[in-house]
This record gives C-alpha cells, structure tokens and sequence, in this order.
C-alpha cells in the first residue's frame, strides 16, 4: 500500500452460493485518481463495488480505506467516512421530492434525531438551513435546477442517474464509486454527467467509475481496470488495455465487443 | 351550455346517486302516493333546477345553494329510510351539508386537510349529538361512542406512524393497546400511589413506556425481516399475548380480566382537578355542563370525553411534528428504499426500532383510554380483528396521513353507530343476528368501494400512491 492509496482491495472474494462474483480481486485506488473499472457482463464489477462499499461482506479478503481496515464496517459507517457509492439501477425515495432525497444524505443532522426532531432546536434549524443551501448547490451542479420540488418517482431514468450522484455528493465523498453512471442515458445528459465527473476529478476527489463505453475511458480516464470472472485480468493506461490480446479475448469470448454500449440488469 | 357541461365529474356522479334513490323510493311507494313521496319528487325536481342555475353562473365556485338542497335531500331520504321524524331529517342533513361542505372548502382553500377533519369532526358530533338530542341516542352513549373513536383514533395514528411513514407492517398492533390497557388496571390495584391523582398521571406514560419497551424487544429481532414476515411475526406476538393474558391466573385473573374499579374511577377525576390553573375549574365546569344536559350518571364518561380528545389533539399534533421533521424525512426514505438509505450514510434499523417503539407506545396510549373507559379489561378485547379495524381506519382515512387516520377512525365509527342495531329492520324480516351484522357488511361494502373509486383514501395523495413500487 503506497502512501497515497486511499483504497484497497486486497484479495476479495465473493460466493453466491457456487458463483465466485468476485474470485481473489485486488487493486489500489491511489487519492486522485480516475479509474475505468471495465468488464464484460457479468465480471463482478457491482459485486465489488458492493464489497468496497459494505453492501455486501466478502466471503474473504479485506477492504483498506485509508489508514483502516474496513471490512467490518457497515455501509452506513463507510459511506459517513467518505467511502460512498452510487448504484447501476438508481434507487430514488419515489415519493420524497428531489431536495428531500438530497437532504437525506445530508450528514451530522442533529434533526434527524429523535428528540431534536420533536422540540426543533436551534441547533437542528440551523443545520437544516446549512443542508438545503448545499442540496440547492449540489442540484444545481448535476443539473436538476428546475426539479427541486418534483417527486424523484416522476423523474426520467436519465435524471435519476443525475439524483443519484447528487445525493452522494452530500456527503462530501473522497473516493466516489460510480456503477455506470451514463448507462442508458441520452447523449446530451451523457456528456453533462462526464464534464460533472471532470469537474469532480479536478476539486480532487478519488472517481471510479464502471463503464461500458470504451471511448469514454479512453478519452477521459487515466488509467482503466479490466475484470474478467471475478479477478482483476489487465490494470493500466486505456490505450495500453485495450491493446492486450487476453482483453479481447476476454470481451469476444464472453460475447461482448468492448466498445459496445449498455446496461446489464444485476444492481 | 348543456348538462353534461354545466355538471362536473363528481357532482354527476351525486346527481345521478340521488336520481336513483328518487327514483327507487318513487318505485317503492308506487301503490300508494302518500304526500311525503310528493314532498319528495319536488324536492328532487328543486335539487336538479338549481343545480343547472348555479353551474351555469360560474362552475368553478362553491354551489352553496345546490349543497344545502342536497344535504336536504339526503336528510329526508335517511329519516324516511329509518323512520325517524323531522328531526333526525334535518340533523341528518345538517350533517350531510358539513361533511360536503368541509369538502368543497377545502378544495377552494387547501388548507392541509385541516378544513376536511374540521368538518368531518364536527360533522359526527352534530349527528351524533343531534340524533341524541333527537331522542335517539342516550347522552351516555354518546359520549362512550366519541370515547371510542378517539380511542381508536390515537390506535391507528399509532399504526399509521408504523407503516404509512415507516412501511412497516405490524399485524399485531392490537398487542400494545392490550399491553396499555392492562398496565393501567393493574397499576390501579396496586392502590398506594397508583389511586393517588398523580399515580393516573404517572401510570399513563408508564403504560406507553412498557408498550414501548415491549415493542423493542419484539422489534429487535424481527425488524431485520422482509415486511410480510415482520407481519407474520407480529401476529403471531399479538396472538400469544392474548393467550398468556388468558390463561395467567395470578396476575390478570385470566377471561375474567382486571376491574378498574370504581374507588379507582374518580381518581381521574382528581388527576384532572390537579391541572395546574384550569383543572379544578375544568372539572367543576364539566360537571355543570353534565347537568345542564341532564346528562344523568356521573360526569366521569364526560370528563373523559375532553381527556380522550385531548390525548388525540396532542398525540396528533406531535406526530404530525415529528413526521414533518428531519426525522420524519430520514423515516420514510426507509420506507421507500432502505439499502439506499444505508448507502447514504444513515443506518436504518436505529429508525425502524424508534418507529416500531413510538407507534407502541401510541397504541398503549388508545389501551389507556380503553381501561379508562370501560373501567374493566378482558383478553377478548384484544382480538386480532382489531388490528384490522385500525388498517381499514387508516387505508380508508388515506396512508401515511395523520389526520387521514383520525378521519378514518371518525367514518368508521359512524358508519358503524348508526348501523348498529336498526330495529326497524325487523318489520322487513330480519332477526336480531342478522341486524347485528349490517354493520360489518356496510364496512365492508365501504372498504370495497374505496379500493374501487378513491384507492388512495379520504386525504390520501393519489400522485403518491401511483409512485408506490
Ligand atoms: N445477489 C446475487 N446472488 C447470486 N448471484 C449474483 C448476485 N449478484 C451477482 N451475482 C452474479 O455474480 C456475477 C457477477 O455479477 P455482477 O457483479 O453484477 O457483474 P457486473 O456488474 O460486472 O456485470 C454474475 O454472474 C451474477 O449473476
Ligand atoms: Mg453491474
């Protein structure tokens, strides 16, 4: 683990009963860093997204986040500690408003306690306040300025995607974990949501990303990860992946070009 | 500008309703035309006529006019129905007009629902309390019947709290009313303290905190499960509750249940008079009030009519707070998504444990009410069938709606009062079982209806309810 790892996967597995998902996975997500994490359908690629972010406990290995091991940790801690994720389906409050499902996520909320909620002290209302004007920021950064009071139920699948990397957004993520965030979205809002990954990259925030697209990770990510059942397969420059026989390989064997676009259904 | 034009959607639908019903009774008093049945057919004459003059001045307003002939019209056809003279038309009417009313008011004002609950409370006092004052109905019935919505009122903003915000499905909420229920008398026979004023005051929020206790301890293991097997489990709790309270002898005196009794009774009406400033007065001007009424037993049943709708008011307004707070919000992301809540942070099962302790420690406060207003409690009170009543209150009232739950407590209780023991069915053949069980099938038939026409309940929002996954 070099100094600036931020995370780590350290020989991860993951058996769904007879199905190795994840079979002795590892690599090192250095701060900074944005990393193409690519693969044919059904690599594993959600799986160890889930296992980094605590959806899921491995079968074996650990996850390093920083200085800690984290692999007994809730989804819940690790996402407060800025280990955050988004998913490859989005998953909406569907009868919250955009701002409420934004403010969910709105960390160190005093009102979100019991007693704080029922009495409305200063010190809830106060943080509320701080909460809506950065849900107000963040929505307008991913681009759903008009949308605020919509229920996320009526949002398209396009804007849902957007929600989702908004709500992360609120709690200030060091290393954001997104699950095809352009998937299946049009264009346009395609290109929108790569500039707000850019601007992203650039405040220094740690970006990995998995993508379909191998245009997009060769235009836009230094450095790209290839999973092929389960295990890290190639780990390097885009140019330099892609150019390996056992990618292709990997890519026609499992029926899939790399450059193909789209969206496999497991979240 | 034609009918079909000038008549709004429902209000079609009203007219129509009300062309049938003339059109039935026109029928059925064929063989002899009485002058009542021509009373009748003109005022069903009036109710079109004036339909058609006010929509045509402007359809969008309140036709104040067409309402009250309605409500009129309404009001004669129940008394004919039931036999009951002028009076109970015009309560009956009067009634009819609030309901309708707070309706269309609140479609003009919006004012969170708050105009329709107005209505549909007073609503139900004015045709309970005028049939009562008709004649029909005992002042002592009154009050229990009013004791009792208010008692299930607070249950089902107890269940609702639990699965309208929290999406937790608890069968077995009848458990936690019984658990309040019984702490009440058994604190009471315990004497000492307990039949001291304070010891009431006191033994009410002990009651809340055992039902709370308790609700944790069931919740800690079981809040993990799917929802259908958290509602598996917590019928399951309810049931063998029931049952321990049946066969423990020492305690709970088993079928025969605990007496609240009557040196004990008068101990709220002290705890009363021990409210600082008001209290002594509020009890000495209850009392007046019961006489002035000639309300003729003790004014202990009235008293604790302002004791029930006190608790509900309360109750009510804090769980309308909380829900409304960043709690409340964190509540029903949970419900709409629970991993995603966990993704972002925030651990759920803290949350579903508080929502499955406060909605019992609710459903104790409805026990509460219950011990106090039939100063004895058995295990037959706690039948699951209960649990069951409070889900039809709150689906028809409107989920994941506080007020919609005290709405639905309201119609339902009505509903159920007024087709409780219809003695005028018996000259058309019905025996007394049968008569007893109009009552169920009206609210079933209206449960039914609701599921058909307004899925979404009284207060409910259909936009919401379309999102539901
Ligand atoms: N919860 C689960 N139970 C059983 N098998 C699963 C589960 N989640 C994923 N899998 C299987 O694990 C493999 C990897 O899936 P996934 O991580 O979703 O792949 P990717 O995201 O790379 O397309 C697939 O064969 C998938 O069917
Ligand atoms: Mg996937």
């Amino acid at each position: 683990m070099s100094t600036d790892t931020v995370l780590e996967a350290r020989d991860l597995h993951k058996d769904f009963g007879g199905v190795n998902a994840v079979d002795g996975a590892s690599f090192e997500l250095d701060a900074g860093e944005f990393v193409g994490l690519i693969g044919p359908n059904g690599a594993g690629k959600t799986t160890m997204f889930n296992l980094l972010a605590g959806s899921l406990d491995p079968t074996s290995g650990t996850v390093m986040y920083r200085e800690d091991d984290v692999t007994a940790w809730s989804a819940n801690k690790r996402a407060r500690a800025g280990l955050v994720r988004t998913f490859q389906i989005p998953r909406p409050f569907r009868r919250l408003t955009v701002r409420e499902n934004t403010m969910v996520a709105g960390p160190d909320h005093p009102g979100e306690g019991f007693v704080h909620g029922l009495f409305i002290t200063p010190r809830s209302r106060n943080r509320e306040i701080e909460l809506q004007e950065k849900a107000h920021e963040i929505l307008d950064f991913v681009g759903l300025d008009d949308k605020h009071d919509t229920l996320a139920g009526h949002l398209s699948g396009g804007q849902r995607k957007l929600l989702e990397i908004g709500r992360a957004l609120m709690l200030d993520p060091e290393v954001l974990l997104l699950d095809e965030p352009m998937a299946g979205v049009n264009p346009t809002l395609g290109e929108q949501i790569i500039d707000r990954l850019k601007e992203l990259h650039e405040r220094g925030m740690t970006l990995c990303v998995v993508e379909h697209d191998m245009d997009f990770v060769l235009a836009h990510c230094p450095r790209a990860i290839v999973m092929v059942q389960g295990q890290v397969l190639v780990d390097g420059p885009p140019s330099e992946v892609l150019e390996d026989p056992r990618v292709l390989e990997a890519y026609l064997g499992g029926g899939q070009a790399p450059t193909e676009r789209g969206g496999d259904a497991s979240a | 500008m034609t009918w079909h034009e000038a008549v709004e959607d429902q209000d079609r639908l009203l007219v129509s309703g009300v062309l049938l019903a003339f059109a039935l009774l026109a029928l059925l008093t064929w063989v002899g035309v009485s002058t009542g049945t021509l009373a009748l057919a003109g005022l069903a004459i009036v109710t079109l006529v004036v339909s058609q003059l006010e929509a045509r001045e402007d359809p969008g307003r309140v036709r104040w006019v067409w309402l009250a002939v309605l409500a009129l019209d309404a009001g004669f056809l129940y008394a004919w129905i039931a036999e009951t003279g002028l009076a109970g038309a015009v309560i009956f009417a009067l009634a009819v007009g609030i309901f309708v009313g707070g309706w269309r008011l609140e479609d003009h004002y919006e004012a969170n629902n708050w105009i329709r609950l107005g209505a549909l409370v007073l609503g139900t006092l004015v045709l309970l309390g005028g049939n009562n004052w008709a004649g029909e109905i005992p002042w002592q019935s009154l009050a229990f019947t009013l004791i009792t919505v208010f008692t299930f009122a607070v249950f089902a903003v107890g269940l609702n709290l639990e699965y309208g915000f929290g999406g937790l499905i608890n069968f077995g909420h009848v458990a936690f009313m019984a658990l309040g229920a019984y702490t009440i008398v058994l604190l009471a026979e315990l004497g000492g303290f307990w039949a001291t004023q304070l010891g009431v005051f006191v033994a009410f929020f002990a009651a809340m905190a055992v039902a709370a206790v308790a609700g944790l301890l069931l919740a800690l293991p079981a809040i993990r499960l799917r929802e259908d097997y958290l509602a598996i489990v917590t019928i399951a709790a309810a049931e063998i509750l029931r049952r321990v309270l049946l066969n423990e002898g020492e305690l709970t005196h088993g079928a025969h249940g605990v007496t609240l009794n009557s040196s004990r009774r008068p101990a709220v009406l002290e705890a009363v008079e021990t409210i600082p400033l008001l209290g002594g007065q509020l009890v000495s001007g209850l009392e007046s009030f019961a006489a002035f009424l000639d309300f003729t037993g003790s004014p202990y049943l009235m008293v604790l009519f302002f004791i029930a709708l006190a608790i509900t008011a309360v109750l009510l307004v804090l769980v309308e707070r909380l829900v409304e707070s960043p709690w409340g919000r964190v509540v029903e992301a949970i419900r709409e998504d629970e991993d995603a809540v966990r993704a972002l942070g925030v651990n759920p099962t803290v949350y579903k444990l508080q929502v499955f302790a406060l909605g019992s420690a609710v459903a104790a406060a409805a026990g509460a009410l219950w011990a106090w207003q039939l100063t004895f409690v058995v295990p037959g009170h706690f039948e699951p069938l209960r649990t069951f009543w409070a889900w039809m209150m709150i689906v028809i009232g409107g989920v994941a709606n506080n007020k919609g739950a005290i709405a639905g407590a309201f119609l339902f209780w009505t509903i159920w009062s007024l087709t409780r023991g219809l003695g005028f069915l018996t000259t058309y053949g019905l025996d007394g079982s049968q008569i007893a069980a109009i009552s169920p099938m009206v609210l079933g038939l209206m449960f039914v209806a609701f599921m058909l026409v307004k899925p979404e309940g009284l207060f409910g929002d259909k936009e919401e309810l379309e999102l539901v996954d």
